[in-house]
């Protein structure tokens, strides 16, 4: 059967579905804008991001530096363009690995509820109860800096939250008489519950990532301000800004902007999990 | 026929939709007396609970009632305003639903929320009213009214629900009840109870009842009228006992072969089905509503033009392109 | 066992397919969550019973006799607490999971609500090839999709659905992908579980007439569980009537009389409505069902009943057979 047509044909819809709302269309410009800064970075550059340069030292914007320049000169345009990639990088790495793990976790202790959900569960409760930038910093600290461990950092903060709303969602398909009626089929469990069960239970789950996806970023930017983030002098949006921190009063664009850049990316990251949510059910597809 | 309390006339309620804009109830005549069950049956999406959200103003957005007349007590309910409609509502025109557990708020004692609906309307005190209370449990037949009104609704069962919401209902003496599917959520022998209620209320107050059912069998033996709808239209009206000894109209017949009778067997009587499923209200045929599930349809004509409702004799009336005479072009 | 062989039906092979005996099934209930009280509900006290091979066994009764428990126990969806179900002799309770699976492909069920018991993220292709997946692992793609398409056929449903979701169907329509499914294996016994009672008139005449007609085909055995008399009676070959856990009634269609049966059996019939108007006085059985938590204490019917006798609340009356086939648990009988 050519399957494939159909389903090429329904992400159509789906598309169209997700850009008939406002919001989602800003949400979703905005994030393919980022993207593709992040991949042409190099050349849309107008400076090498790194270039020391201590006599143009926080320069005011200007033609040359359209958002200035930071304590050491550099320029604060191609900075933000250059740190684009390790915001992005780390909101949907820290965001996938923790939905990878998370959903694992949670639909394991959902659909077999008893012991192993006790457990999980309850580990889960005991790493959310922690205060999750402290957790972080914790983890951050003790393998290291570098944007691979922000990532895991990070990713594991967001696992219990992950799991818990998988969970809660688990619980009710699990329930469900279509579940009841494959199960009555002799469908081996593993099947059941990765192909029938998850599938069923993960929309509100995509719809969590991409608000999770923005709280990463945030979090990167704390992570990075505390001096644990991405390993200076690369540029991300997080040390831009504690780079700017000092300067708040003289030349508040150094932290500004990065600031506002991070504004932007959250936003879109917001208005495009309502879209998710919508486009991710296939009942609607009619 | 006793004096006409309501009257229905040409109703239009419509829905927009994503897909379209979907009439759910087109062109719909209705006429209640006094004293009287009219029954409105239909299987799902035949508009016969809109017919009765329409009556008592209580089609939401995105429902619109587009066109039409309803006439109560000399007055268009149509053209009231909301103060206006809400005196009517609960006092001289109540309802009751399919899910009686749900109907009650869960947080008040249902003694309470029957005397709240006699305060409100009747101008009386708590006490008078919670007095009324307990006469109403004990007429609906509720054992040990004094205890059963100091329980929250999670405590009743779904056919003591229902009976409280008979009891408040009834509460001002309505002159029309209108009944959605009240048993339908109920067991057959709560639901026989819960019907012999209903028209023991209906002698003492000379209420007027519409009685929605999806169920030929409710309606034959509670309804002295009734109306068979389909996607939005009567297709048969007239009394039970004219309907059920001399169907009509093809949906009609099918409807009541489709119906397992008592002492029928499958080895020795094929039911009677309607072949294909009821369309949707956005792919409405053309024509006769049910040209293409009749087959006694004329090609050229069922599916072409819709035929009226037109009399057949006394108060019996069918919408068939068959009695209206094939060749009425 | 007090129904075997008993029908005296000569069309019917009376070699039992499924027998039961003396089955329970308790669920436990936490009264509080602090106070460590638990209360046991009876879903099923203590049954007994047949199924002929090649007949439809009705069974009939209100929400909560747990008629619907007994399907599912039936299937292995549900643990049962005590007793034995044996499957053309061999007790399929202690069945290890690989065996239970395996047993899948001769027992299926039929579900209520055909809105809920097909999976909404997949197209109808993907739900009815799953049996093959599962148990005829051999058969290449386009095997199955041929399988999946002469399926759709015998429900009367175009091949051309093969790629929609359940959401695109009406609930007749999905019925039938449903009962597709359920014969996808060519199974021997299958359990009807109010399988039209959420469908509109019309079209659960066409899906009776469709249970019927592949029933006689295939030589299938079905439990038609239902909570409609008449549909009840309409399709089946004997009748199972349960009130709270226990069957009181069990009578071969054809001495269905009702001068002579349950009083509880007699009420059901008389609150069903039906089609005939008839003169005669409607017998309203009064009361609700009590709950099975705490279930009245002899018979379970005797708080409503108005044969009540001395007895009736004091022992469990027995089954008595009073005439060939035919069963009843009341004391008026004995």
């Amino acid at each position: 059967m050519d399957n494939d047509k159909k389903t090429s044909a329904d992400s159509n819809r789906s598309l169209k579905r997700f850009l008939r709302n406002k919001f989602n269309l800003i949400g979703g410009i905005i994030i393919l804008l980022f993207l593709l800064i992040s991949i042409f970075a190099p050349v849309i550059s107008p400076h090498p991001p790194n270039q020391v340069n201590l006599k143009m030292s926080l320069q005011p914007p200007s033609k040359t530096n359209f958002f200035g320049t930071d304590s050491l000169g550099r320029d604060v345009f191609s900075r933000i363009i250059h740190g684009c990639s390790a915001s992005l990088i780390v909101g949907l790495g820290s965001v996938g690995f923790s939905l990878v793990v998370g959903s694992f976790l949670g639909v394991i202790a959902g659909y077999f509820k008893g012991s192993i959900g006790i457990v999980i569960m309850r580990f889960m409760d005991a790493l959310w109860s922690f205060p999750s930038i402290i957790l972080a910093l914790g983890i951050a600290a003790s393998i290291g800096p570098g944007i691979k461990n922000i990532i895991i950092a990070i990713g594991i903060t967001f696992i219990p939250g992950f799991a818990r709303v998988i969970y809660s969602q688990v619980l009710i398909v699990r329930e469900e008489v279509y579940i009841k009626a494959i199960k009555s089929l002799g469908t081996k469990t593993s099947r059941l519950i990765f192909w029938h069960v998850l599938p069923n239970s993960i929309t509100p789950v995509i719809v969590y990532s991409s608000l999770m996806a923005a709280q990463a970023v945030i979090a990167e930017a704390g992570l990075s301000f505390l001096g644990i983030g991405v390993i200076p002098p690369r540029a991300a949006w997080g040390n831009m800004l504690r780079d700017g921190y000092i300067y708040l009063g003289v030349a508040p664009w150094v932290s500004l902007f990065p600031g506002a850049a991070i504004f932007l990316l959250v936003l879109a990251f917001n208005f495009v999990g309502d879209g998710l949510r919508d486009v991710l059910d296939v009942r609607m597809t009619q | 026929m006793s004096e006409v309390c309501l009257k229905v006339n040409k109703l239009k309620t419509s829905f927009s939709t994503p897909y379209g804009k979907v009439t759910a109830v087109n062109g719909l005549d209705l006429v209640l007396h006094r004293g009287e069950v009219l029954g409105l049956v239909g299987e799902s999406g035949c508009g016969k609970s809109v017919s009765a959200l329409s009556i008592l103003g209580l089609i939401n957005s995105p429902g619109v009632i587009e066109s039409g007349q309803i006439l109560f007590d000399g007055k268009d309910l149509l053209q009231l305003n909301n103060d206006e409609l809400r005196k009517i509502r609960g006092k001289k025109i109540s309802m009751i639903f399919q899910e009686p557990t749900t109907a009650l708020n869960p947080v008040y004692k249902v003694g309470d929320q029957i005397a709240e609906a006699i305060m409100l309307h009747q101008k009386v005190g708590y006490k008078i009213a919670l007095k009324r209370t307990l006469e109403l449990l004990s007429l609906v037949g509720i054992t040990s009214p004094e205890i059963r009104m100091k329980s929250y609704p999670y405590q009743l069962s779904g056919g003591m629900c229902q009976r409280v919401m008979i009891a408040m209902a009834f509460s001002c003496k309505p002159e029309i009840l209108i009944a959605d599917e009240p048993t339908t959520a109920l067991d057959v022998t709560i639901q026989a109870q819960i019907l012999s209620i209903i028209q023991k209320m209906k002698e003492i107050d000379k209420t007027a009842v519409m009685l929605i059912s999806h169920d030929l069998g409710i309606i034959s033996e509670n309804a002295d009228r009734l109306m068979i709808m389909y996607l939005g239209k009567v297709m048969e009206t007239g009394k039970v006992s004219d309907i059920f000894n001399n169907p009509l109209h093809p949906y009609t017949r099918g409807l009541l072969g489709s119906i397992p009778k008592r002492g029928t067997h499958r080895k020795y009587n094929k039911l009677i089905s309607i072949p294909g499923t009821v369309p949707s209200l956005i792919n409405m045929p053309n024509g006769c509503a049910i040209n293409n599930r009749c087959q006694y349809a004329v090609p050229g004509l069922c599916n072409k033009k819709e035929p009226d409702l037109i009399k057949y004799e006394g108060t019996h009336y069918v919408r068939c392109w068959k009695y209206q005479g094939w060749d009425n072009e | 066992m007090f129904d075997a062989g008993s029908t005296k039906d000569g069309t019917m092979n009376n070699t039992p397919i499924i027998s039961i005996n003396s089955l329970s099934k308790n669920f436990e209930v936490n009264s509080s969550i602090f106070i460590k009280s638990k209360m046991t509900v009876k879903a099923i006290d203590n049954l007994d019973l047949n199924i002929n091979k090649g007949e439809i066994l009705g069974l009939v009764g209100e929400s909560g006799c747990g008629k619907s428990t007994l399907g599912q126990i039936l299937l292995c969806l549900e643990k049962e607490s005590s007793g034995t179900v044996n499957f053309h002799g061999k007790n399929i309770l202690k069945l290890k999971a690989k065996e239970v699976r395996k047993l899948r492909s001769h027992m299926q069920m039929i579900f209520q609500d055909p809105f809920a018991s097909l999976n909404p993220r997949n197209t109808v292709g993907t739900i009815l090839s799953e049996p093959f997946r599962i148990h005829n692992k051999n058969l290449s793609k386009k095997e199955v999709d041929k399988l999946v398409c002469k399926l759709l056929e015998q429900v009367e449903l175009s091949p051309d659905y093969y790629r929609r979701y359940p959401h695109e169907f009406s609930g007749g329509q999905r019925q039938r992908i449903g009962i597709a499914r359920a014969l996808a294996l060519d199974p021997e016994f299958v359990v009807c579980d109010e399988a039209v009672s959420a469908l509109d008139v019309s079209i659960q005449a066409q899906i009776l007439n469709l249970l019927s007609e592949l029933q006689t085909k295939h030589n299938l055995t079905y439990l038609f569980i239902a909570h409609d008399f008449n549909v009840v009676q309409y399709m089946s070959d004997r009748i199972a009537v349960m009130y709270l856990g226990r069957i009181v009634e069990l009578v071969p269609i054809e001495k269905l009389d009702k001068n002579y049966m349950h009083p509880y059996t007699q009420g059901l019939i008389f609150s069903t409505p039906s089609l005939q108007p008839t003169n005669e006085q409607k017998f309203v059985i009064k009361g609700e069902a009590p709950s099975s938590v705490n279930p009245p204490s002899g018979c379970h019917f005797h708080p409503r009943c108005k044969y009540r006798m001395g007895i009736c609340d004091k022992a469990v009356p027995p089954m008595v057979e009073v005439e060939k086939g035919h069963w009843i648990k009341c004391f008026i009988y004995k």
